[in-house]
């Protein structure tokens, strides 16, 4: 049977599962959604599910005609997400809580309907990892000396415009004004939001995946050199024009400015190997 | 496949069963942490921090304790006190290991001690931390119904097991610092005199 007429048939029973899913990890979703509006570095969080639902839905013609052979793996992977779900819920542990949801998804395609189906889902179900925050004390590990290079990076930027400023930390001090690069606990704004945004790039535009991964590597550098034009910005800002213009600027650039130079970044650079993919290819 | 939806049903309607109705109790506190003593032998308090809204929403403990005393030497203890009662709308402990990098703290070096309390020994951190250049020392543990952890994942396994045995997962957590200057003079004995007294007294604070 393919899983077409597979769905087709016992479209009730689908449905009633959907439910139970629902049912089961709706409190561990309410919570992820607030996250996704109240915590800047995650805002991506709510283009990603629909974003999975693309990829599927572009796809959804191969899927559609995967013969379905159901597999008992799949309870066992089942078994593991409810582990993670049962220790998560009972320590608050939001990351696990979170991270079974995306395994049940898994569980439950394999148990179904088995390898071939899951095969070819894999890609959007392992998407929706991205919406999920990693926890802070690894995200902090990886963002605290990227923190520290943009401020080293641009303070030495600044000075060599002629700029007097003193750097302690990550607390950059301009004569008329205090800079920090990024708040306590939030760690380097929008690393998360540029992987999300190069993952995506990657499997739209890319076909090897060694360019797949150079491009999501370059999230990183992207990350530096726009928190870097951030700060120098308003730096220079602060210095020129006034400082409550340099910290509301500041604020904005966080957001909206980051996010689009980092978009055109990713942008060039997936084109760059869009071409040399087409020209190997030749 | 009717087999295979029902068992998938029914195995995730346990999990909604437990995800939307097993609900932690609302462990109070022995006492209010605000009747915490000002005078503790020889210890005086001098001064009492009111932390902003904006802290207590990330720190979303139930109740708290933040002073520094001083002694008659003049040496300078800060203690913090962060009781989260357990219950659905009580936030988790914030490790100092995640919140003090976060904000800017470089970890110096971190090993368990031990200190004599009241029923023998408890083993505790201590941790040094600097920033702009000074070094302070930390000593904290963790507060577990009558069980002292200073790991965060010994407390995480016991907050589970409670959750499932007893419905609560009530834990605090002890913070003593100090600037450098202060745990030098005399091998960090003011830190021991310092647990020694105040020791039972947060016990007795504290939910057993």
């Amino acid at each position: 049977m393919l899983l077409e007429e597979s769905l087709r048939k016992y479209r009730m029973g689908m449905a009633l599962l959907a439910i139970c899913v629902g049912a089961a990890y709706w409190p561990v979703g309410e919570r992820l959604v607030t996250q996704w509006y109240i915590d800047p570095n995650y805002s991506h969080g709510f283009f990603v599910p629909l974003i999975a639902c693309w990829f599927l839905y572009r796809d959804w013609e191969g899927v559609k005609a995967c013969p379905v052979e159901p597999s008992l793996s799949g309870l066992a992977v089942m078994l593991a997400a409810t582990v993670m779900l049962v220790m998560g819920f009972l320590s608050t542990e939001y990351f696990t809580m979170r991270f079974s949801f995306v395994v049940m998804l898994a569980g439950v395609v394999l148990y179904l309907f088995g390898r071939n189906v899951f095969g070819r889902m894999r890609m959007p179900i392992l998407y929706l990892l991205l919406m999920i925050p990693i926890p802070y004390i690894v995200y902090d590990a990886a963002a605290f000396p990227l923190k520290l290079l943009v401020a080293n990076a641009s303070v030495s930027a600044l000075k060599l415009v002629g700029m007097t400023v003193v750097r302690e930390g990550n607390i950059i001090m301009f004569p008329n004004l205090v800079l920090e690069v990024a708040d306590a606990c939030s760690g380097l704004r929008s690393l998360m939001t540029l992987v999300t945004l190069s993952v995506t790039g990657a499997f739209l535009v890319l076909r090897r995946p060694l360019m797949r991964i150079v491009l999501v590597a370059a999230a990183v550098p992207f990350a530096v050199i726009t928190n870097m034009a951030r700060v120098i910005v308003t730096g220079i800002l602060a210095e020129k024009v006034s400082p409550e213009l340099a910290e509301g600027v500041f604020h904005e650039m966080a957001g909206l400015g980051v996010f689009i130079m980092a978009l055109v970044l990713t942008g060039m650079l997936a084109f760059i190997l869009r071409r040399l993919e087409v020209r190997d290819a030749a | 496949m009717q087999r295979r939806l029902l068992i998938a049903c029914a195995l995730l309607l346990m999990l909604g069963g437990l995800t939307n109705f097993h609900e932690n109790l609302n462990v109070p506190l022995a006492r209010p942490l605000k009747e915490f003593p000002q005078q503790v032998n020889g210890w005086r308090q001098v001064q009492d921090v009111t932390f902003s809204e904006g802290i207590l929403g990330v720190l979303r403990a139930t109740d708290y304790l933040f002073r520094d005393y001083v002694d008659a030497g003049g040496r300078r203890m800060n203690l913090y006190i962060g009781f989260h009662d357990g219950g659905p709308k009580s936030g988790p402990i914030h490790s100092p290991r995640n919140c003090l990098p976060g904000s800017g703290w470089q970890l110096e070096s971190q090993r368990p001690v031990t200190v004599s309390g009241p029923d023998g020994e408890v083993e505790v951190v201590r941790a040094e931390y600097s920033k702009d250049g000074e070094t302070t020392v930390f000593y904290y543990w963790f507060s577990v119904r009558d069980r002292v952890v200073t790991d965060e994942y010994s407390l995480k396994l016991m907050e589970l097991f409670s959750s499932l045995t007893m419905r609560r997962k009530d834990s605090s957590f002890i913070r003593v610092a100090m600037d450098q200057s202060v745990e030098m003079d005399g091998d960090g004995a003011a830190f021991k005199l310092f647990f020694r007294e105040f020791y039972p007294l947060i016990r007795e604070f504290l939910p057993s």
